[in-house]
């Protein structure tokens, strides 16, 4: 397998300014903060982490919508930061995005053959017949009808408008497939729908995803790597069983003990280990290991040296300085996480 | 109407926008009630020298202030002459106005307000605060000034007018695209790699454009009366000329002696904003695929 996304070392910070004529900056959003990872072709990345933790920044850096403060994004062996517009064009075609609410992701004015058959536009100068062509293909392949084409956004419920997200998204048969919480806004008998339609086109087109998400069940479900961040830093990559069954760090453990369980008893049984306080502010982030002041774990250690992403054996990277310690201390109950679909 | 439905597909094709927009509003009676007054308010001011009774500017002072009679349905002025004509005539300068000052104002409305909204910094604060500028004179005030500044004639009212009117456009169409332009289906298209041109003439203008329908069919009335304030002190069109506006203001001394002299006016001009604002509504809904049935 070849890697088809590589990221190395991203940064965004946005700055903080005041006034208008007289930019001033007053300090910066760490948004990202030297995040790496690599892609696989064929895989699915599912991308955790609370809100503010910069998942849906890293998405955005990735198709241009927002420039990087430093880093690389390598797109097959291609710097993205690097190239130029014309470049970035070419490259655009080969990916695409869905986002998570369908119902502000559809322009309310353009019908679905106009709204699939949009990057065609761009892209190619297909003649109208070829066009529709394509455009009826896409919409059996995502479970809606031909007559479907000509009717407006409005007509359609969310699951079915995220289908129709999906196949706008398919229609200049891209390699990678970004996934900004696609299906975070709609109902779980919906959501596993969607998912499943996700990972059939993944097995018949070869597509790469990177699937960012906060709700852990559905990332297990669709993931082949997970990687958990925290305030705009990978904590934890590793393979979806390594993360799900091993957790190394504090935080991707209390994670998965956020996970609601059908039976109460268990939760008890396991001693829960519930998150203390909110996550601080991007803009002072904590000193040392940015998860210390909300870790059980944290020793003076942590407030002041930052660890680093170290390999735990399988590429099970996590980015703690007591690994060992907790690994040995805490018994997690294995239990695997049901799949939600 | 067999021919008239191939003629349409020859134009537009079978479902091109335009004739799902016609067929929309086939079945809207009051926006097909606003279109019929207005075609009829367009023949009659195109066709005002064959359709008017009598001479609009033929005096009799003899019969000033004549209520109307069979003879003269809407009576006579305080110079005795024909109120009927006298509209019929004046349709001409008001419906222009009215039309005119609207367009002028949308087209110079829309393109900063796109602009600013759009592009943001730098240029949305320069349009924003000359925007601001304009609005914080009173509006008739200014058109005054502009007036006497440019010169008497019906065509510097227009400009004077456009020029106190396409703030309140800009401001509106800005608003619109600041909230437009944050929507995903903008980033999508954005994603997809199109190109700034094409997101606002494609996505994000069709999508602001509601409010300003509205706003135009609101600002037609106004137009009209505006014209006939600055007529009214001379700096419009000249006596005898008619128009709307004129014909009621100088009615207005004579209110209570003759009130058929500013009334019926009123009410043919009232009649027709009512005409411009059902049809706006109408093309509004028309043009919003979520209202369509």
């Amino acid at each position: 397998m070849s890697i088809i996304l590589q990221i190395k070392d991203l940064k965004k910070y946005f700055p903080i300014t005041k006034g208008v004529i007289l930019k001033k900056t007053l300090g910066y959003v760490k948004a990202v903060d030297g995040v790496s990872f690599s892609i696989e072709r064929g895989e699915t990345f599912g991308l955790v982490g609370e809100s503010g933790s910069g998942k849906s920044t890293i998405g955005r850096l990735i198709v241009g919508l927002l420039q990087p403060t430093s880093g690389s994004i390598f797109f097959d062996k291609v710097d993205l930061t690097k190239i130029n517009k014309k470049e970035f064009q070419n490259i655009r075609r080969r990916m695409s995005m869905i986002f998570q609410d369908p119902f502000t992701s559809l322009d309310p004015r353009k019908n679905v053959m106009q709204i699939i058959a949009e990057p065609l536009i761009i892209h190619t100068d297909m003649e109208r017949k070829k066009r529709e062509e394509i455009v009826y293909q896409l919409l059996e392949r995502v479970g809606l009808r031909q007559e479907d084409a000509f009717k407006y956004p409005h007509q359609f419920s969310g699951g079915q408008r995220q289908r129709i997200a999906i196949a706008r998204a398919l229609t200049l048969s891209p390699d990678l497939i970004i996934a900004d919480e696609a299906v975070s806004a709609l109902d779980v008998s919906v959501q596993a729908k969607i998912i499943n339609i996700l990972m059939s086109l993944q097995k018949d087109l070869n597509l790469t995803y990177l699937f960012i998400a906060h709700d852990l069940s559905v990332v297990c479900h669709i993931s082949h790597k997970v990687g958990v961040m925290y305030l705009g830093k990978l904590v934890e990559v590793g393979s979806k069983s390594a993360i799900f069954q091993d957790p190394l760090h504090p935080y991707t453990q209390a994670l998965l003990e956020a996970v609601p369980v059908p039976d109460p008893n268990i939760m008890v049984a396991k001693g829960l280990m519930v998150l203390k306080g909110e996550i601080p502010s991007p803009i002072n982030p904590p000193s040392g290991c940015r998860f210390h002041p909300r870790c059980p774990y944290a020793t003076k250690r942590c407030t002041e040296e930052e660890p680093t992403l170290i390999d735990n054996g399988e590429n099970h990277l996590a980015a703690c300085h007591y690994t060992d310690e907790i690994k040995s201390k805490r018994k997690i109950i294995k239990q695997p996480l049901k799949d939600s679909a | 109407m067999r021919p008239l439905k191939d003629l349409k597909k020859l134009l537009f094709g079978e479902s091109s926008e335009l004739s799902i927009i016609i067929e929309h509003l086939k079945s809207d009676k009051p926006a097909l009630f606003g279109l019929a007054v207005i075609i009829l308010l367009v023949l009659m001011a195109v066709f005002a020298d064959f359709i008017s009774p009598y001479d609009p500017n033929l005096q009799d002072l003899s019969r000033r202030l004549e209520p109307p009679s069979w003879e003269h349905p809407f009576g006579r002025d305080e110079f005795g002459r024909d109120i009927l004509s006298r509209i019929i005539y004046g349709s001409r300068i008001s419906l222009t106005v009215g039309v005119v000052v609207i367009t002028i104002s949308l087209l110079i409305g829309t393109a900063l307000g796109a602009l600013s909204g759009y592009i943001g910094g730098w240029i949305d604060l320069v349009i924003m605060r000359v925007a601001d500028i304009f609005l914080a004179f009173p509006g008739l005030l200014l058109a005054i000034g502009l007036t006497a500044v440019l010169g008497q004639s019906i065509f510097n009212v227009m400009a004077a007018l456009a020029i106190v009117n396409w703030p309140g456009y800009a401001r509106v169409i800005r608003s619109q695209i600041l909230y437009i332009k944050g929507l995903d289906y903008v980033e999508a298209a954005r994603i997809m790699g199109a190109s700034n041109a094409r997101i606002l003439a494609s996505h994000v203008l069709p999508n602001s454009f509601a409010p300003i329908i509205v706003l135009a069919t609101i600002g037609m009335g106004w137009a009209i009366l505006a014209e006939a304030g600055l007529s009214f002190l001379g700096l419009g069109v000249q006596p005898p000329t008619p128009s709307w506006g004129s014909i009621i203001a100088t009615g207005r001394d004579f209110i209570f002696r003759a009130p058929h002299i500013t009334t019926i006016p009123g009410i043919v001009l009232a009649l027709s904003i009512l005409a411009f604002n059902l049809f706006g509504d109408g093309l509004r809904d028309a043009l919003d695929p979520r209202l369509r049935i």
